[in-house]
């Protein structure tokens, strides 16, 4: 079975970790296997720039909640990114985790567990799709490093809005990237 | 933190960059530092002093740029008046030492949130 693991950058019960939902059903409706991080979890610690890495596949964290993730990512076949944007940038639960995959790298910056399939969602309050697009391709820029394939992102935008639904069209397209990510 | 900002003078903001952008870490604080604005942006504490201090692998000190004017437009948003910026540049040579420039640099610095 398609192992895809799926991090959950939202604190709140909002449109992204909904979003999430209907992908993790195209995940299990392609045959595949949705293995769940949620950023927010208080057992996460950020980077500690020990340079632990540079010599070993994980991180010197070894108690902490983000741990399995290491022999996770090497066993699976594709990577599932949800992060919704605050002030400007990626919320800070996300960018730990970006600090924490370090070790998907070798010193050299050559990726340690390259192929694998991505894809992301961002959300956001801004209408303006490019509104934070440098911080979604430096964000795309950083999986490249690994050797990860970008299959796809999307942008939700205006969620802050009173008249913001997830509607059909939202709903389906999160089910089809869960579906296109087990399959393609 | 929220109490010590409302009724400090100044504050200094250390970061590594890590990955192109500040630390997960100093994210973390810069969303929660939202209570800084009310809902329409208006500043709720303004009038602070702030400076800044980035240290980076990179030897070129423009190299993240972007990321610090970034940094202080919030800072600005918040109200607070911006009064330095240093960067530490190749921290991860091995051959890397804090210079005298350096350091006189950060001393003056902590003088200045103070007198200026």
């Amino acid at each position: 079975m398609k192992k895809i693991i799926c991090f959950s950058g939202s604190p709140r019960k909002g449109v992204t970790n909904k979003l999430l939902e209907y992908v993790i059903d195209g995940i299990e409706y392609a045959g595949g296997k949705a293995i769940v991080y949620d950023l927010n979890n208080p057992n996460i610690r950020g980077c500690q720039g020990c340079s632990y890495c540079n010599t070993h596949t994980e991180c010197i964290l070894k108690n902490d909640y983000l741990h399995p993730m290491y022999e996770d990512i090497k066993n699976c076949e594709g990577i599932f990114f949800t992060s919704p944007i605050y002030i400007l940038d990626l919320i800070g639960q996300s960018k730990i985790l970006l600090d924490r995959l370090y070790p998907m790298i070798e010193n050299d910056l050559t990726p340690r567990f390259p192929n694998k399939k991505i894809s992301l969602i961002y959300s956001q309050a801004s209408s303006n799709k490019k509104q934070y697009q440098d911080v979604i391709n430096r964000t795309n820029k950083h999986f490249m490093i690994f050797g990860w394939d970008i299959l796809e992102y999307m942008v939700v935008t205006h969620t802050l809005s009173p008249e913001f639904t997830i509607d059909q069209k939202l709903i389906s397209h999160a089910f089809k990237m869960g579906r296109d990510i087990v399959l393609k | 933190m929220y109490e010590d900002i409302r009724t400090c003078e100044a504050i200094l903001f250390t970061t590594p960059i890590y990955f192109f952008d500040i630390s997960g870490q100093a994210k973390i604080l810069l969303d929660r530092l939202y209570p800084m604005i009310d809902n329409n942006f208006n500043p709720r504490f303004p009038d602070k002093k702030v400076a800044s201090i980035y240290s980076q692998g990179a030897h070129n000190p423009k190299e993240y740029q972007n990321i610090i004017d970034k940094m202080n437009k919030n800072f600005e948003l918040f109200g607070w008046n911006i009064i330095d910026t240093l960067v530490s540049t190749g921290t991860m040579e091995a051959d890397f030492k804090m210079s005298k420039d350096l350091m006189d640099k950060a001393f003056k610095l902590g003088q200045r949130l103070v007198l200026d």
